[in-house]
């Protein structure tokens, strides 16, 4: 599966069973694989790392166990209205 | 701070940069990160992108022509305000450094054009989000990367400073 099949399907996967992973894993970044977690870790560059190391390029994606948003600065607050 | 001491004097890497319509614009070089033997590199080359500061940003944002000129590695999602509603977002890896020079701490703004310029390397890559091209720059960049340097504003000359810090 292509990387970009891969990352989107897992995500959706993910976003849909998000509040089952965040009792036990809140904080943590999953590592994805095939729509399934591989495994959870402290920090993303670190799951990315197992990732490559595993799976190789295109073959995963990493999602942060939380429901928080980011704030993006200028991009949130004036960039993104551009092209809502 | 990243300094040191020759023959008496302090050096130090620094970028300076002015105000352009109200807006710091600093030059960057952004590349793919290679991953051997379970650690990360980054081999730059001199393309150089223009880059927002922007001190309320959680996260570095790169133009969609830049991530695809660079071939970048999807990594995941990311979720953040809007001024609308929620929005989603890609996160890419990716290697950034900032182009700066060396000088001497008291050096005038003189040898400040003068010294050659260097690029100073962030120490791990980081996950940037895509946004649209636009006409004003190529990059926002967020307090994942400003967290690197020192950084001033100086209101009677109008320059701001990125100083390497440790």
């Amino acid at each position: 599966m292509a990387m970009h099949e891969q990352s989107e399907s897992n995500y959706r996967w993910f976003r849909n069973n998000l509040s089952n992973f965040i009792p036990q894993h809140k904080g943590l970044h999953a590592l994805l694989h095939d729509c399934d977690v591989d495994d959870y870790f402290r920090s993303s560059l670190e799951a990315i790392a197992a990732g490559l190391a595993k799976y190789g390029e295109g073959n995963f994606s990493v999602e942060l166990v939380d429901d928080r948003m980011e704030d993006l600065g200028f991009y949130s607050h004036v960039g993104s209205a551009l092209h809502a | 701070m990243i300094a040191w001491r020759t023959s008496g004097s302090i050096h130090m890497l620094v970028q300076r940069c002015t105000l352009d319509q109200h807006r710091l614009i600093v030059p960057v070089s952004l590349t793919k990160p290679a991953f051997e033997s379970g650690s990360f590199s980054a081999s730059f080359s001199q393309n150089r992108y223009r880059a927002l500061v922007d001190t309320g940003a959680q996260r570095t944002v790169a133009t969609r022509s830049v991530i695809a000129s660079q071939n970048l590695m999807r990594t995941g999602h990311t979720q953040f305000k809007g001024i609308h509603e929620p929005r989603t977002h890609t996160r890419y890896l990716a290697a950034i450094g900032l182009w700066a020079r060396r000088i001497d701490q008291a050096d005038s703004s003189a040898a400040y054009e003068q010294a050659e310029q260097t690029l100073f390397s962030i120490r791990e890559p980081i996950e940037i989000v895509n946004m649209d091209d636009n006409s004003n720059f190529d990059l926002i960049l967020g307090f994942d990367v400003l967290k690197n340097f020192s950084f001033s504003f100086d209101q009677d000359t109008r320059i701001f400073q990125l100083a390497v810090a440790q």
